[in-house]
């Protein structure tokens, strides 16, 4: 990182290459948009190569720093134009619901992903830095730039929240 | 669902990570731009000890141009003198002598 600071436009992409993937579906998973999460991680590598010398590994790892800054990016894009979730995701997932077992895993899986989506943003943050991204619960918090026990707290009343959404929605669909 | 079935379902989502396109790293190594003025500025100056006390000189160096550029008569002592004594005399004007 420090070759970046200094300009190497080499040691910045090895940098790139070895994070996007991660980026992009932390950007896909908040925003539900192929295209969106496109632009978003290309503005945090923007800004990454730009502000390149404030990074300090001493306050967080270089996953961590990234994904704050897209974290930010992402609310500045919820405050300028309101973002549109697609409701019909957990009607989709609801529909290849069946009682069979070996696909029964899959389709659970596809469900929580469609309730996740629905969560409140910070919520389904918190959810999809942990669950998906692997990220501890001191790095979320950074991410999210909160406290680690609000952190904590968001993430019991995430787990909550989904759990009880997915034991509604899958009790209702086998019961029919 | 229990909490070690939920847990289990939350554990599997790792699964689902996915890869950027192609494209992507391509089309943001290729619209890098240069880095904002004040941040190049920055970013010489902290390269090497020499720059550093360069840095450290140049509000020094800039001080002393804008001291040596001002226009000391107005302020030197003779002029000081001469105020002093132009109040001094007022105050002799004002006041019998004796009093003083």
């Amino acid at each position: 990182m420090q070759s970046v600071a200094q300009g190497d436009q080499a040691a910045f992409g090895v940098l790139l290459r070895r994070h996007v993937d991660a980026l992009y579906t932390y950007a896909n998973r908040l925003g539900q948009s192929p295209g969106l999460a496109e632009d978003l991680v290309q503005e945090t590598w923007l800004a990454a190569w730009q502000h390149a010398r404030r990074f300090n590994p001493r306050k967080a790892k270089l996953t961590t720093w990234l994904h704050r800054i897209l974290h930010n990016k992402f609310i500045d894009f919820t405050r300028k134009s309101r973002v549109q979730y697609d409701d019909n995701a957990v009607a989709t997932a609801l529909d290849t619901f069946n009682a069979d077992d070996t696909e029964q895993n899959r389709q659970s899986s596809a469900l929580l992903e469609a309730l996740i989506a629905q969560l409140p943003q910070d919520q389904k943050a918190a959810i999809v830095l942990t669950h998906v991204q692997g990220f501890g619960n001191r790095d979320v918090a950074q991410i999210l730039g909160k406290g680690l026990r609000a952190t904590e707290s968001l993430l019991a009343t995430a787990r909550n929240n989904l759990k009880t959404a997915f034991n509604q929605q899958t009790s209702e669909q086998l019961s029919r | 669902m229990n909490d070690a079935d939920f847990a289990r379902h939350l554990d599997r989502l790792r699964e689902t990570r996915q890869s950027a396109p192609d494209h992507l790293a391509t089309r943001i190594l290729a619209n890098l731009p240069s880095r904002e003025p004040l941040e190049e500025l920055f970013a010489w100056f902290s390269r090497s000890l020499l720059r550093g006390a360069v840095t450290a000189l140049i509000p020094l160096l800039v001080g002393f141009g804008l001291g040596s550029s001002s226009d000391m008569d107005a302020e030197s002592p003779d002029t000081w003198y001469e105020a002093e004594s132009l109040v001094y005399g007022e105050i002799l004007e004002e006041y019998d002598y004796d009093e003083i």
